[in-house]
């Protein structure tokens, strides 16, 4: 579906952002892109949607160059910003405007999403609040059917039920020909719905691997002490004790703690280079 | 491909989005031609001059500021985010923007014109039994219209996608600027132009540009002048498109 191969990005001459990253994105999976604050994540995204033009390197969507920016990729592609911007209507008027762009656009969906997220159809979206707003324009993005959703931090602005109910949703609308690239800090708001991790640091993409593939080789537990635990590669102090990560030399089973995980790659980046190896 | 349904949604989603601010300043102008025809019968119709004359002032000031606002979605980047991703190609959603702030705009000015001329013509001369004529567009006059709005039109176009913040006051300093340059050049040109043609037909002649040049204009000059008009014309014609073409390319390679 996308195809990153050798792209190049930077803002200016002593900023860049990407060097020579490849990355091959399929469908029916749910995408978690991490990163440091300013690692590239919004950036990347961009350059995915064609908002941004790579200065080397291709940068393909269904085999188009995203920079191109055909009506057939954005017909198939949805981009959900941090900062939504919606215009001054109605419910009914945006979908006036909006829906009938989209192909495969589910009026049926938006309706039952709304309904989900307690949302009343006929609102003008002037008098919502910011979430409700953002509600709406999940919503819409999950109704759009598109074989790409790209959502920046799309838990940022929701209250607690309504974060389960993204996760809800967002699941149901998964299939074989569809994928959800989820940009987020908020890795304890999403650790339940994605099934692959990218991670970004030092301009390059650290990790990229399904969490099935990082429950083989690693095991997350939590511990009260850090005695005789011979295949500790990385532990972290909370409140409740260490959490720590060991190689996983016998098929045992642990939930992913994306937290964890995500420090443990920026902060020992040979090691998750050593034990992984990056799919491109 | 190019796609004639996406251009009309894209068309829809310009008169959807503005309809609210663009409703208010059609408004305003059936105010004012209201408030017109009032003092038009007022004074019994002495006041001779056209009652329609100001359309095409009003067609240049309205495509303006239409222009400015078909793409005021890329001053912000969460709204520029929404406009790119929309899923038209880039000629698409600009001959969209085009033709709201060209065609359309000019069919609508014009028609709210000729309406409200119409009805407060018939209810000021039931009203005052003047019995006052009506008034009509002539069709060359309104092709002097168009031509006009046209040429003002490709400036603020350009500018709205040029100009991310205060597009209006940054193309009309623009324009400003661009103008005293092409005087001055200008001036410059033809000045040296007249003496150089002078110098070939062994005539001393000095061109005053503000005073009485009839000397100059009795003299095979005159064909040098017209000349020189023709290019300016031409160049004026040719403005628009340059403008026009300008502006798409910098909107297809814009970037948030």
């Amino acid at each position: 579906m996308i195809e990153l191969n050798n792209m190049c990005f930077a803002y200016s001459k002593n900023k860049t952002i990407f060097e020579n990253i490849s990355l091959n994105l399929e469908g029916n999976h749910i995408y978690g892109l991490l990163g440091k604050n300013g690692a590239g994540k919004t950036t990347l995204l961009k350059n995915m949607a064609g908002l941004r033009f790579p200065q080397s390197g291709d940068c393909k969507v269904f085999g188009m160059e995203s920079k191109e920016r055909r009506a057939e990729m954005l017909e198939n592609i949805y981009f959900l910003s941090e900062e939504i911007w919606l215009p001054n209507v109605s419910i009914p008027t945006y979908l006036k405007m909006y829906a009938d762009s989209y192909p495969k656009f589910s009026t049926e969906l938006f309706n039952r999403c709304l309904n989900e997220f307690e949302i009343n159809a006929k609102d003008k979206l002037t008098n919502m609040s910011f979430g409700q707003r953002k509600k709406m324009a999940i919503s819409f993005a999950l109704a759009t059917q598109c074989k790409v959703l790209i959502f920046d931090e799309p838990t940022n602005g929701l209250d607690i039920p309504s974060k389960g109910q993204f996760r809800k949703l967002s699941a149901e609308v998964i299939d074989t020909d569809r994928s959800i690239i989820l940009s987020t800090h908020q890795v304890r708001d999403l650790e339940s719905l994605i099934d692959t991790i990218i991670i970004l640091d030092n301009k390059k993409i650290l990790l990229n691997n399904t969490v099935d593939q990082i429950c083989e080789r690693l095991i997350f537990k939590t511990l009260y002490s850090l005695e005789n635990q011979p295949d500790l590669l990385y532990s972290e102090f909370t409140p409740k004790g260490y959490i720590a990560v060991t190689k996983n030399l016998n098929g045992t089973e642990s939930k992913i703690d994306l937290e964890v995980l995500f420090n443990m790659s920026t902060q020992n980046p040979d090691l998750i280079k050593q034990l992984f190896t990056i799919k491109s | 491909m190019f796609s004639f349904k996406r251009l009309f949604k894209q068309f829809k989603i310009n008169i959807l989005q503005n309809a609210h601010r663009h409703g208010l300043y059609l408004l305003v102008i059936c105010l004012f031609l209201i408030i017109n025809h009032y003092h038009y019968f007022y004074s019994g119709g002495f006041e001779r001059r056209g009652i329609l004359n100001s359309a095409g002032f009003v067609v240049i000031i309205m495509s303006i500021l239409i222009s400015i606002d078909m793409f005021k979605n890329l001053v912000r980047t969460d709204s520029g985010i929404n406009y790119l991703m929309m899923p038209a190609t880039t000629m698409e959603k600009y001959l969209a923007a085009w033709v709201y702030s060209t065609l359309f705009t000019f069919i609508i000015i014009i028609t709210t014109y000729f309406v409200i001329h119409v009805t407060s013509m018939f209810i000021g001369n039931l009203i005052t039994g003047l019995y006052l004529p009506y008034q009509y567009f002539e069709p060359s006059r309104l092709w002097n219209f168009f031509i006009k709005m046209m040429f003002f039109q490709s400036f603020y176009f350009l500018g709205a996608i040029l100009f991310k913040k205060n597009s209006l006051v940054k193309t009309t300093a623009a324009l400003f600027f661009l103008t005293i340059i092409i005087s001055i050049t200008g001036s410059f040109i033809v000045k040296n132009y007249l003496e150089l043609s002078n110098s070939n037909i062994g005539d001393s002649i000095n061109f005053n540009f503000d005073g009485d040049n009839s000397d100059i204009m009795s003299s095979n000059i005159h064909a040098s002048i017209k000349y020189v008009e023709e290019i300016i014309k031409t160049i004026l014609y040719i403005i628009p498109f340059i403008c026009w073409s300008a502006g798409y390319l910098k909107l297809k390679n814009t970037q948030i």
